[in-house]
């Protein structure tokens, strides 16, 4: 079949963009796909790829206790690095259910992990409002039931022990 | 303003979209997947995919030394431990991913230092300089690494399955 598409009205793309239909102009129109993060894309000629980004800046923050209290974003991961103080996370207090966040252990300063009620932390069959890591290198990750009345972020994938308050 | 004419315009095959590129006119082609994603293409369809800690998987069957690469995940099946080694500084990025599995039967694994300087904490231990980690002489050790500082590399071991030996 010859290609019948009617493109002498489409303006030029640049590289890595597309055409994307404008309501308000009523036709297709040149676009870049548009990501949030930690998702990104890369424009090439001729090329689009998307994944996410791996930039530390994006995705995976290193953080010390001089910005405490560091509320967490989901879908991110957090590396404590302060060799004196409690580095102090705050779980995200809006997520959906199955969303999730990780923290790396790294600094000797340690770190405290919050929930914020009526979220709690749920570790094994105990219940916690926050859980401070005892060792240097001690790793957890949590993820989001959305429950209620009582939502749970969801303890795993646990290295080294904790301390529950 | 330069205007597309249907003289330019390739033919879309399924899947495929416009996408500008430095010849001046568009060409044909799908999304492609980046980290830690899959495209799925259809007619009239494209679909992005998390695949969350789902890591690029190689399999090894008695491979020698392998040096390791960031955001991929390693299968030992080998009747001797494999033998790793970290990437070269500035390889990864901080936040990447290396996770060792080993195979039912198989003889586990080591993962040496790239240099001197690189160190690997697990739990409240840290390498030696020049040290290793290991999950030798064993069946289904398991291991995920992330790179917490960059250049010299620090690694931290994590969601450990059997004896690890850390020196």
């Amino acid at each position: 079949m010859p290609f019948q598409s009617n493109a002498s009205n489409l303006q030029a793309l640049q590289n890595g963009q597309t055409y994307l239909y404008n309501s308000v102009a009523g036709r297709s129109i040149p676009a870049f796909l548009s990501t949030v993060a930690p998702m990104a894309s890369l424009v090439g000629s001729g090329a689009i790829l998307i994944g996410y980004d791996q930039n530390a800046s994006i995705s995976t923050f290193r953080l010390d206790s001089s910005t405490n209290p560091n509320l967490m974003t989901v879908g991110c991961t957090y590396i404590p690095t302060d060799v004196s103080s409690p580095v102090n996370f705050v779980l995200p207090s809006t997520a959906v259910k199955g969303e999730c966040v990780k923290v790396i252990g790294f600094g000797t300063g340690l770190f405290k992990i919050s929930a914020t009620s009526p979220q709690f932390i749920a570790i094994g069959n105990n219940a916690a409002n926050f859980v401070t890591a005892q060792s240097q290198f001690c790793v957890i990750h949590f993820f989001y039931t959305a429950s209620t009345p009582t939502p749970s972020w969801e303890a795993y994938g646990i290295t080294g022990s904790f301390k529950l308050n | 303003m330069t205007i597309n004419s249907a003289l330019n315009m390739p033919k879309l095959a399924t899947g495929q979209m416009y996408i500008g590129s430095s010849s001046g006119f568009p060409v044909a082609a799908a999304l492609l997947p980046g980290n830690g994603c899959k495209v799925t293409i259809g007619a009239n369809s494209t679909n992005v995919t998390n695949l969350g800690d789902s890591l690029n998987p190689n399999f090894l069957l008695n491979p020698g030394t392998v040096i390791l690469q960031p955001n991929n995940k390693y299968v030992c099946n080998s009747i001797l431990a494999v033998n790793f080694v970290t990437p070269i500084d500035l390889t990864a990025r901080v936040g990447d991913l290396i996770t060792i599995t080993d195979f039912f039967n198989s003889a586990g694994w080591n993962i040496s230092l790239n240099n001197v300087s690189q160190i690997i904490g697990f739990v409240n231990k840290n390498t030696s300089p020049g040290g290793h980690i290991s999950g030798a002489g064993q069946t289904n050790a398991a291991v995920t690494l992330m790179l917490v500082r960059s250049n010299p590399d620090f690694w931290v071991a994590y969601s450990t399955t059997g004896n690890i030996t850390i020196v």
